[in-house]
């Protein structure tokens, strides 16, 4: 998966604050870097950055400036929830895959020079690695994510809170939690100035349920007796639809990034879909 | 198309059957439990409210469950696979000896086996003794074969008599019950196994013709001699003088005294004793006064005194249908059916030696008497000095009355036909063949499948069946 990955970027959809050079557009102007505008030269500005053919052909002051480039800190939220570990005994449940696409974004966002970092939000407590850039850091975080086993109820919403809001954060998840919680945390990072990426992981077989009458209930959850059947099935897609459809437009209204992902494909087709902010056919809302 | 000796059992299972695909109808079982995390989407509602739904549930165990019903009742039932698609049978009853042998049976089938035909080569036994066995026989195979084959329309029946049979009369009588034509063919090759007719005399039945008597051991004013002097019979002692040899020798020695005459000493030999007890015979406890005896169509009434009856090994060959070694005859009965006097065939293995016979007679004029001189002992006299094998009748004449005309059924008269030495020359004639259906539900049922091996097949499948079932539901449930 990192061998397809290699050369993909993944460029912050907009600018960032100050902030170390790096490899994305950043809201402060400089002189250096590549021209962007002019700007009336101001008492204080460095001589050196007068257009002087401007001034000679104007007789007017013009400062040349340019877009600064800053690095992003990108942190990877990844949901250790019970309802992840679905289904339990396929090959791929959704907490396996999503390991797969947050390593995958680990290394997209490596590659460009990025600190990256993991959080893991478990039953017991957070699990958390600051974001680095030295080497090594995506392979260090495989080995955390691939020693957490998902399992209890998890409130996402209090460890988003302590992640500092001059970041990139990705949030891989099921939306079965604290969603709305979760989503009010994304909205105030996002008016601070944290860049919000929602990757919703759905699972092939909660799109497409096992044929048959099936008296289905959650894990550890209580609820009312339901059956799904050949009656009921139509009315769950339509409700399941509804949801993720309504998850789409509240998480892309707060300002930040919806990607749905099913197990049913690959890590690395849905780590392109993340970083381009395209939408998968799946998805219920396809544009953005 | 299959059939079954049992169809009502077949139908029990078949009605068990779909009594089990009903209850599957209705079953009222909760669905599986299944973990879904986005449970919360599917609506809210009630198990049973899905189990009452009209639709098939648990569709392998419900296969299973009627595959043994169904195995089982078959085998039950006495499962039957016709391996013939014919609609007719050619049928054809010969004489055991001559049915027993392997090349002359593969020659008539391959003879009869056309158009696709069922050809089946039966057994009489006893048409030595009455030729009317082989329609008995043949009556009862037929009705077995039409029951076991449904698709089979009509039989031609044709029957391999043999030369000579001690009687003909029952032929006469089961000619009648056969709804149809039947080829006679009368062959001679039985001789070996038999006899063939130019070595008995054949005469009417009831008939005899005079022959040499000699009585021997009697005592002085014997009644016996006296009966057998009267007519033509020598009362005189073996090694007499006159140079011919007599055809039956009467010898009237005690049982006991073991002084009699040997079989071989003529062609018949009659050991008719003194004091009422033949070799071979049981002397009675109690003797018994009887009233009268019968033989060949007389009836010597007088006050008799039975003291022996035949030895229960005696018994069983006189009893039994098969023809024995020595075949044993009655020649004379008592008034109440016992036999008086018997007959046995020895050296009957010798093709091409002269019959023999061994007649034993258990009557004992009373004392003083002379009844035996009596015109009414006649018919006693023609038995007791009759030549060995003279009561044999020629098979030959055994053919209808009436001419043309189409098969008959139900058992009215029906074609003759042309008798022939040669089977090969009558079986290519066609033939008018009896309707099939007059047989059915003549055969017994019997009880079983055909082929044998079908219900232990049957069971078998019906037995893992359960077993798989069994295994399928824990499986299920676990």
């Amino acid at each position: 998966m990192l061998d397809a990955l290699r050369g993909v970027r993944w460029p912050a959809r907009r600018a960032v604050g100050a902030a170390p050079p790096g490899a994305h557009r950043s809201t402060q102007k400089g002189t250096a870097g590549e021209f962007t505008e002019y700007r009336l030269y101001r008492q204080g500005d460095d001589p050196r950055a007068l257009d002087w053919r401007l001034l000679a052909r104007s007789d007017r002051a013009f400062v040349r400036l340019s877009d600064d480039r800053a690095l992003l800190p990108t942190w990877i939220v990844v949901d250790t929830g019970a309802t992840m570990d679905f289904p339990p005994t396929a090959s791929r449940s959704k907490f396996t895959f999503a390991k797969q696409v947050a390593v995958g974004l680990a290394a997209v966002a490596h590659a460009s020079s990025d600190p990256v970092g993991v959080l893991v939000v478990t039953a017991t407590g957070v699990q958390r690695v600051p974001p680095r850039t030295r080497r090594g850091t995506v392979q260090e975080l495989a080995r955390v994510l691939d020693a957490m086993t998902p399992g209890g109820t998890t409130a996402l919403a209090p460890a988003l809170a302590s992640l500092p809001v001059h970041a990139r954060i990705v949030l891989l998840t099921d939306c079965l939690g604290d969603a709305d919680a979760t989503l009010q945390v994304a909205a105030a990072h996002g008016a601070a100035g944290a860049l919000f990426d929602c990757v919703h992981v759905v699972a092939a077989e909660e799109l497409v349920p096992p044929d048959g009458p099936h008296l289905v209930h959650e894990a550890g959850r209580a609820m009312p007796e339901r059956v799904l059947s050949s009656r009921t099935v139509a009315t769950y897609r339509a409700n399941f639809d509804a949801f993720r459809r309504d998850l789409a437009t509240r998480w892309r209204g707060t300002g930040a990034g919806y990607t749905e992902v099913t197990t049913g494909g690959e890590a690395a087709r849905a780590v392109r879909a993340v970083v381009s902010g395209r939408s998968l056919p799946h998805e219920p809302n396809a544009t953005r | 198309m299959p059939t079954f000796a049992l169809p009502w059992l077949f139908g029990a299972a078949v009605a068990a059957s779909l009594a089990v695909v009903g209850l599957h109808f209705l079953s009222v079982r909760r669905p599986p439990p299944l973990v879904l995390p986005t449970a919360r989407f599917v609506p809210e509602g009630e198990a049973r409210a899905v189990a009452r739904q009209p639709r098939l549930n648990d569709v392998p165990l419900l296969l299973l469950r009627v595959l043994a019903l169904l195995c089982a009742g078959a085998a039950l039932a006495g499962m039957r696979w016709p391996n013939t698609r014919a609609s007719t049978l050619r049928l054809v009853v010969a004489e055991e000896r001559l049915a027993a042998d392997s090349s002359w049976r593969d020659s008539v089938t391959r003879v009869l086996a056309l158009d696709d035909a069922l050809v089946d080569v039966h057994a009489a036994p006893g048409a030595h003794v009455e030729a009317g066995s082989v329609l008995v026989a043949a009556t009862q195979r037929a009705a077995q074969l039409v029951t076991h084959h449904p698709t089979l329309s009509r039989v031609e029946l044709t029957v391999v008599l043999p030369a000579a049979s001690r009687s003909i009369a029952g032929f006469t009588a089961w000619r009648a019950q056969w709804p149809g034509a039947v080829r006679v063919v009368v062959h001679d090759e039985i001789g070996k196994g038999g006899r063939p007719a130019t070595r008995a005399s054949t005469v009417a039945p009831g008939r005899v013709s005079s022959t040499s008597v000699r009585v021997t051991g009697a005592e002085r004013d014997d009644i016996v001699a006296a009966m057998f002097s009267l007519g033509g019979a020598r009362p005189s002692s073996l090694g007499d003088a006159d140079g011919a040899p007599p055809a039956v020798v009467i010898d009237r020695t005690r049982g006991e005294s073991g002084a009699g005459v040997k079989v071989e000493a003529a062609p018949v030999v009659v050991h008719w004793p003194i004091d009422g007890v033949p070799t071979g015979w049981t002397v009675l406890t109690h003797p018994d006064t009887i009233g009268a005896v019968v033989a060949n169509g007389t009836v010597l009434v007088g006050p008799f005194v039975r003291v022996a009856v035949p030895s229960p090994a005696l018994r069983a060959r006189l009893d039994s249908a098969q023809l024995a070694a020595r075949p044993v005859r009655v020649l004379a009965w008592w008034s109440d059916g016992a036999p008086a006097a018997l007959e046995e065939l020895v050296n009957d293995r010798d093709p091409d030696a002269p019959w023999r016979c061994a007649r034993t007679v258990a009557v004992m004029p009373p004392r003083g008497s002379d009844l035996l001189l009596s015109s009414a002992a006649d018919g006693l006299r023609q038995v007791v000095s009759a030549p060995c094998g003279a009561s044999v009748v020629s098979t030959r004449g055994l053919r209808d009355e009436q001419g043309g005309g189409t098969p008959a059924s139900g058992g009215a008269r029906a074609v003759g036909y042309t008798l022939s030495d040669t089977l090969s020359d009558t079986l290519g004639s066609a033939a008018a063949a009896a309707p099939a259906d007059a047989f059915r539900g003549a055969a017994e049922t019997r009880a079983g499948s055909d082929p044998w091996w079908l219900t232990p097949l049957l069971l078998g499948l019906s037995l893992v069946a359960l077993l798989f079932e069994a295994w399928w539901r824990r499986r299920e449930a676990a």
